[in-house]
């Protein structure tokens, strides 16, 4: 089964690598360029992950985690802060709204391949 | 009470060290510094890039590259042929490589225990570099070589607000 991934970012260098990152695997990636499209894209299309950056225009990543969080349909949906902000403080408000995880920007796609099958699984194209 | 801003001297070190990761593990390209008043970037189109953080330490980077170069980057970093690559998404691969190293400098002085929020990069297209090449007591100039291309970083130290 296809696996449902969200990546929300304003950089598209960064949608780009995330979509490139899992072109190998059964997976849909769609992509949301600031927290509010990331939101309403969460909302429609129910991913199974979500990658989200923390600063972004119009809406924060660290604000749409929260308003996802207070909204029952995708609430659980483990979200993981892709970001190069990597200060506790940062670090510590993301906690506090459960994020599953952090990758710290420069990263590898690698990277995001390990945590996303140790979260929801992955399985390679055939 | 608050701790202390670290010093221009300090500021350097943490972006210089960025640089090098961030060139290392997103375009796998290594980079060398040099010093900025002996370096000089080819004329013709230049990528800027402001970007920075704000609150208790503000700082502003900002980024110089020949658009050649940045397009190289570009490349790299997107599997892209050059000729396929827009000037829109060059200066967002620019934009994105000035948030990760500025970034890095950020959550080390938020780890500090000072309050600071990052700003949406600026990226813009200009004829040439025109940047004074001075090191004082609030910026500093660094200049880097990655494989055959150049960019210049100037580090402002703001008062505060």
């Amino acid at each position: 089964m296809d696996r449902k991934i969200l990546t929300i970012d304003d950089s598209k260098m960064v949608r780009m690598i995330v979509e490139k990152t899992f072109a190998p695997y059964n997976c849909i990636v769609t992509a949301a360029s600031d927290g509010s499209e990331g939101v309403e894209a969460a909302l429609r299309d129910k991913p199974d992950i979500i990658f989200m950056d923390i600063t972004m225009p119009v809406m924060t990543g660290l604000e749409a985690l929260a308003k996802i969080r207070q909204t029952p349909e995708i609430a659980a949906t483990p979200v993981v802060m892709l970001t190069a902000e990597s200060d506790a403080q940062r670090l510590g408000a993301a906690d506090a709204l459960k994020v599953a995880g952090y990758i710290s920007k420069p990263f590898q796609g690698d990277q995001l391949v390990l945590l996303t099958h140790k979260l929801i699984g992955l399985t390679r194209k055939k | 009470m608050s701790a202390t801003p670290p010093p221009i001297h300090q500021l350097s070190l943490w972006l210089v060290s960025s640089v090098h990761n961030v060139f290392d593990t997103m375009f796998q390209l290594s980079t060398e510094q040099l010093p900025a008043e002996e370096m000089h970037l080819p004329a013709g189109e230049t990528v800027a890039v402001s970007i920075g953080f704000v609150g208790q330490v503000n700082v502003e980077v900002l980024i110089y590259a020949p658009s050649q170069a940045a397009m190289q980057l570009a490349s790299i970093v997107l599997e892209m042929p050059a000729a396929e690559l827009d000037q829109p998404t060059v200066g967002d691969v620019m934009g994105e490589l000035g948030n990760m190293v500025v970034g890095a400098v950020k959550s080390n002085v938020s780890d500090l225990g000072l309050d600071c929020t990052m700003t949406i990069p600026s990226v813009s297209f200009v004829s040439e570099c025109r940047t004074p090449l001075h090191t004082a007591d609030s910026s500093t100039t660094l200049g880097f070589e990655f494989h055959g291309g150049k960019c210049l970083i100037k580090l402002v130290l703001k008062p505060a607000a």
